[in-house]
């Protein structure tokens, strides 16, 4: 059951306070590996997905460099989306108690790790 | 601006001794402390008025997660106040907390906040200026705080380690809690934390998804605990296979010429089939 893109995921919950589900999508959507317990994987990719690439339009817009997250703030919670290299985006559910130093400080070596991982594929 | 940074903080050994010396200075501060979970402690004419970290839930999180204040209210409420200097006397202002209420939420999160803080070492920590926090209440002394927070760890204690070994753990619903009629019996808070015990929660998580203190929610999990309710969760046995080489165990190997084990057979001998009666 667990390959190493899956406990990269589960890694993350463990290593940061407030990250409660992950998912690993490709960027048109598909799930590539989940760490959830409440969210539907699917629907989180897909949703994920599109929102990545509207980031990628509204920095466009912006005229603010690349894009390096989308969050999405809100009463109780985040949700955080990271892109992962070209072809895949990280989806991170937390809640608002995140621990977002430690969240900043862990999440460039983990897309970088997932990113290695999913380069292999061919 | 501020006058006490006019006089040097001696060197502190650790965050307790830093506070008594913000006492004794009666110094306006912020001190943000890294670690895990790291936090920001705000200090008012050298008291403890409030604490933030990601380890328990806050001020905030308590009033919208409990559904005591709607997300409008909120919103209203932070838009009148820029400076967010003034959060809690506007909540009370626009009726919607009571200023009583709202001083036991803000002593309560700020000794929750403190219990959770103690429950890990700091890597390091820095005095800043003051900035603004959601408080009500008229601070209090780094002796108090110290006090309450030994109260929380002595009510949990079993043995040494104990209380920051419970924090961390991740627990489960245990199959005694599925026979019909026990949960029943529970109150309804503890009915709460067992359903949120899904084997991924440390306490810090049930505290945020149910909008609860941290240490009432390690005190009802250590009753559940107690009652075999809840069990620590062990993680899944279903592993990767090992892609390690398939070979005895050395204590096993040639050493042993003994005469159990069975003849081997030698390339180039025994090839020839042996005579068979039934042939």
């Amino acid at each position: 059951m667990s390959d190493p893109v899956t406990d990269l995921l589960i890694a993350l919950r463990d290593n940061v306070m407030g990250v409660t589900e992950t998912t690993l999508a490709t960027s048109d959507g598909l799930v590539v590996a989940s760490d959830v317990n409440k969210t539907h994987p699917e629907s989180m990719a897909a949703v994920a997905a599109a929102t990545i690439a509207l980031g990628h339009r509204l920095a466009d817009q912006g005229g603010t460099g690349h894009l390096r997250e989308i969050s999405a703030r809100c009463s109780t919670g985040h949700v955080i989306v990271t892109a992962v290299g070209e072809r895949a985006l990280l989806a991170v559910v937390a809640d608002d108690g995140l621990d977002e130093a430690a969240f900043r400080r862990e999440i460039p070596a983990v897309t970088a790790q997932l990113r290695r991982h999913l380069d292999k594929d061919v | 601006m501020t006058e006490g940074t006019k006089e040097p903080l001696p060197d502190s050994r650790n965050v307790p001794a830093l506070l008594v010396a913000l006492q004794t200075q009666q110094r306006s501060c912020t001190v943000v402390v890294t670690g895990t979970p790291g936090g920001a402690i705000h200090v008012r004419d050298g008291l403890v008025v409030a604490m933030e970290t990601p380890g328990a839930p806050g001020v905030e999180g308590l009033l919208l997660r409990s559904g005591r204040i709607g997300e409008e209210a909120w919103s209203a409420v932070r838009a009148a106040d820029t400076t967010h200097e003034h959060l809690a006397a506007e909540l009370v202002h626009r009726g919607l907390v009571g200023a009583g209420e709202l001083e036991v939420i803000s002593l309560s999160a700020l000794f929750d906040a403190a219990f959770a803080l103690s429950l890990a070492v700091p890597d390091s920590w820095e005095v800043t200026d003051p900035v603004p926090t959601l408080y009500r209440n008229a601070g209090v002394t780094p002796e108090r705080l110290l006090g309450e927070v030994s109260r929380r760890v002595n009510l949990l204690a079993g043995e040494p380690g104990s209380v920051a070994a419970l924090a961390r753990t991740r627990l489960r619903t245990a199959s005694t809690a599925r026979i019909p009629g026990i949960v029943g019996r529970l109150p309804a808070r503890h009915q709460d934390v067992l359903a949120t015990t899904d084997g991924r929660r440390t306490a810090r998580d049930i505290a945020f998804t149910l909008g609860r203190g941290l240490f009432s929610v390690m005190i009802d999990l250590r009753l559940l605990l107690d009652r075999g309710l809840v069990r620590p969760h062990t993680p899944s046995t279903e592993q990767r296979p090992s892609t390690a080489p398939r070979i005895a165990p050395p204590a096993a190997a040639p050493s042993a010429l003994d005469s159990t084990s069975l003849p081997r057979r030698l390339p180039g001998r025994h090839s020839a089939p042996a005579h068979r009666p039934h042939d």
